[in-house]
């Protein structure tokens, strides 16, 4: 009895101590997978924001805005490639301007090595320049953003931006 | 070795962009000697490098970083005012513009970008793909790496959004 008595709790107690080892054991290889999930995501990440054109570091929403002539938000809704096969334009709806007056349905093009890459029905802050065509141009390092990640330099443009119209069709 | 774009040498460089990025001559000496030395670099320290010619042959141009070096119809000039470090007029094109601002950085950051613009003159694709930033870490350029930071933050703005990538 004194054997069996304590057999049962024993046996528990191994299913117990196996359990919680199965257990630590479960949740350490869940934690190691996790940790090369996150280690491959970084490394996946890490080669995706690579950018092709090599931008200076260290530029501030400020020199960003100096440096434009025009800053707006809009919504890129047509995106084809330049016919020398440079670059593309863009055609894109504005929502926002700052610094300069700008039709509501503007033409950016790009082109060079550091093309700035629309993708089409994405929302952007872009620092624009007029081109010699009457259109706009725009490229990598100019300090254009997805317009989900602007957060910060939209209150920087609402602070300090001079607001601008935009008109037209 | 690619040719340096100077002052009175005929060469017609791309038209200015919008941005402005120019494709000027050399014509400041200080700024002529760090493109001398940038170029040393890349003549005796890279060229010949084997994984630097191996990462270079991969890229669609299929050219080691040696033939790409030694081509003479290469041009690189200077860019005074555009927002990019440097430029190639177009993916596979041979004119090479290298900003003021890596030279106020200096010989090593010149030397980096010019290996960057060479894999485009190798037809490294520009846009979003990271190829031609890639060959720094098979040309000894580790450390010159320069992931795509857009907004970085800058001290003097506690508005600026920090580290953001493209």
């Amino acid at each position: 009895m004194d054997r069996a008595t304590p057999s049962v709790p024993v046996g528990r107690e191994r299913d117990l101590v196996g359990s919680r080892q199965r257990t630590s054991m479960q949740s350490a290889v869940r934690e190691h997978v996790c940790s090369v999930a996150m280690l491959a995501a970084f490394v996946i990440l890490a080669q995706a924001n690579v950018l092709a054109c090599r931008c200076p570091e260290h530029v501030s929403a400020a020199t960003h805005y100096k440096k434009a002539q025009f800053v707006v938000t809009g919504k890129v809704v047509e995106v084809h490639a330049n016919a020398n096969g440079d670059g593309w334009t863009a055609s894109v709806v504005v929502d926002r301007a700052w610094k300069g007056d700008i039709p509501k349905t503007i033409s950016i093009s790009t082109h060079t090595t550091c093309a700035f890459e629309f993708t089409q029905g994405a929302e952007y802050l872009l620092y624009l320049f007029r081109a010699p065509d009457g259109g706009f141009y725009t490229s990598k390092c100019v300090g254009n953003l997805p317009l989900a990640d602007a957060g910060a330099r939209l209150k920087w443009l609402e602070q300090n931006g001079k607001s601008a119209s935009t008109a037209g069709p | 070795m690619p040719t340096i774009h100077l002052p009175g040498d005929g060469h017609v460089g791309p038209i200015p962009d919008p941005d402005g990025t120019k494709w000027d001559p050399y014509a400041d000496a200080d700024v002529l000697a760090t493109l001398k030395r940038a170029l040393f670099i890349l003549k005796h320290n890279i060229r010949g490098m084997r994984p630097c010619n191996d990462c270079f042959k991969r890229l669609p141009g299929g050219r080691t970083f040696e033939d790409v070096f030694d081509d003479a119809s290469v041009f690189i000039s200077f860019d005074p005012s555009g927002p990019d470090s440097g430029a190639t007029d177009s993916v596979g094109g041979k004119e090479i513009t290298v900003s003021v601002k890596e030279f106020k950085v200096g010989r090593w950051s010149v030397a980096a970008t010019l290996v960057h613009e060479l894999a485009h003159v190798n037809g490294a694709l520009g846009g979003n793909a990271p190829d031609a930033e890639n060959t720094l870490n098979c040309c000894g350029l580790k450390g010159l790496f320069r992931p795509g930071v857009v907004g970085l933050k800058d001290p003097d703005e506690p508005d600026d959004n920090g580290p953001r990538y493209a």
